[in-house]
């Protein structure tokens, strides 16, 4: 029988943090019998190894979760705690109304600004402060949010209420991917569950699996990249660019088109093996890290910056033919200096952020034999 | 019904089944935590298991309830909490069984045919 002295300290990190979500008078029982439960189920799985006492903390749960289903419908008093985030059943609606939140207010301040692009007295500054506006915006509902789900998954009661509650108005949310919790267990043939309708309609154990059906829209979508990569491609074959607008031109070029590739490929690929592919939206994230060289350039050589007029009279007239449409080029206004500076440390956070977001989301939602995979492959230590 | 509404379906309807099952196991004979969730493993064909991180706090409630009553025993230098029926949760039982059989031949019938 193997024994590890890590294994201890890994199991008892864990009861110690199950412990801590749970009233105090109920603690020890529970703990206690979690801890017996731990170290037989070892024992059997061949002895108390680090990668036992992994698996089998995996299968009990977060320990915030597991504690929460103690608490859920007792009449056991709690205080209400804070503690920042978001708990797995919570997530899908958060990540909902982030979506939502963006959606509307993107569609607003893009009335607002289309508004003043076609103003006589076009205003450059007006715009720059619009977006600057928006993106402080779009931050702090995020943040309010993350707050307030981060509450709710603090407080198992009131989690509860707010998850009945969100359910009668948003239904339930879909499964971005299928856990083994969910999977149904294999059974033998002969005891193979098979209902017939009385139309005739035979419901197999097969049908029942999850498959995954990607949307049309990710091929949509990545042709409008590839076709916006091309407009860009064709507009610095027009203009003169100085050499600072001219690698964004370039970065632009390189990040739609990669956009429009990945989402093609993500889509087929998602078609043919009827599975989610994962790893799309971290590598989208992760690639827009290259525009950082560029924003800082752009916070060092603000002046360099060249504002791109274009003559609205062909457009107004119904010439979409972008060689024929006339072009001017004129340095950024130097009142606006400052906020440029600002809006590209900014965006330089956001891109940061967007990265760190989406590949702790990735690591989050990798589904539980992948990572039991990496940690066979790599003889893990917790 | 598509795959995953199906599987939804099938779990909240073991969700009820499971609570049944428990209190007969505990009917037969007293039982620690791990020992149910394997008893419920193996003479379901799997059917019926149940997570760990479920099957815990679900028999704190029927605890809660008065149908089972927890005791920690030791047996064998091990120190388990072993759980037994209550009379409460034994007419309980009697009531779930009664019912569980009408309704099975209830839903045979409509079905038109044994599952």
């Amino acid at each position: 029988m193997r024994e590890e002295p890590e294994a201890y300290e890994l199991m008892e990190e864990y009861l110690r943090e199950v412990r801590t979500y749970l009233p105090e008078d109920i603690a020890d029982d529970i703990i206690e019998e979690l801890r017996t439960h731990i170290m037989d189920k070892a024992t059997e799985m061949g002895g108390m190894t680090v990668r036992n006492i992994y698996k089998i903390i995996r299968e009990l749960g977060d320990p915030r979760e597991l504690a929460g289903k103690y608490v859920i419908g007792s009449q056991v008093k709690r205080k209400l705690t804070f503690e920042f985030g978001i708990s797995e059943d919570l997530y899908p609606y958060f990540v909902k109304m982030v979506f939502w939140g963006i959606i509307v207010l993107t569609a607003v301040y893009s009335v607002r600004i289309i508004q003043i692009v076609f103003q006589e007295e076009f205003s450059l500054g007006l715009v720059a402060l619009l977006t600057l506006e928006m993106i402080i915006i779009v931050f702090l509902w995020v943040f309010f949010l993350y707050a307030i789900m981060s509450f709710f998954s603090s407080n198992p009661d009131l989690k509860e209420m707010l998850m009945n509650l969100v359910k009668e108005f948003l239904g339930e949310p879909k499964r971005e991917y299928v856990t083994e919790k969910i999977k149904p267990r294999p059974r033998t043939p002969q005891k193979s569950l098979k209902a017939t309708l009385p139309t005739g309609i035979r419901i197999s154990e097969e049908k029942s699996a999850i498959s995954y059906k990607p949307s049309l829209f990710k091929v949509i979508s990545g042709l409008l990249w590839i076709i916006l990569a091309y407009i860009i491609y064709v507009l610095t074959l027009t203009v003169s660019f100085n050499w600072l607008m001219s690698m964004l031109m370039a970065l632009l070029i390189i990040y739609f088109g990669s956009l429009g590739i990945i989402n093609i490929t993500q889509y087929l690929y998602e078609n043919y093996s009827e599975k989610k592919s994962y790893i799309a939206g971290p590598i989208k994230s992760t690639m827009a890290l290259i525009f950082i060289v560029w924003l800082i350039l752009a916070n060092i050589y603000t002046e360099e910056i060249q504002l791109l007029i274009i003559s609205q009279e062909e457009i107004l007239r119904g010439n979409f033919d972008l060689t024929k449409i006339s072009y001017s080029l004129v340095p950024l206004p130097s009142p606006y200096i400052p906020l440029v500076k600002i809006m590209a440390i900014l965006i330089i956070i956001i891109i940061l952020t967007d990265t760190v977001i989406n590949w702790l989301k990735y690591l989050r939602t990798m589904p539980k034999k992948r990572t039991e995979e990496i940690l066979l492959s790599h003889e893990a230590t917790i | 019904m598509d795959g995953s509404e199906t599987v939804k379906w099938q779990i909240e309807l073991k969700r009820g089944i499971i609570e049944m099952c428990i209190l007969a196991l505990l009917s037969r004979k007293e039982m620690y935590g791990y020992e149910i969730s394997k008893a419920l493993d193996r003479l379901s064909e799997g059917i019926l298991s149940i997570e760990e991180g479920t099957l815990y706090p679900l028999l704190r409630r029927l605890e809660r309830r008065g149908y089972i009553k927890g005791e920690w025993k030791i047996v064998g230098e091990k120190a388990r909490k072993y759980y037994a029926i209550t009379p409460r949760g034994l007419s309980v039982l009697v009531r779930m069984r009664n019912f569980w059989r009408k309704m099975v031949e209830s839903v045979n019938l409509i079905l038109g045919e044994e599952i």
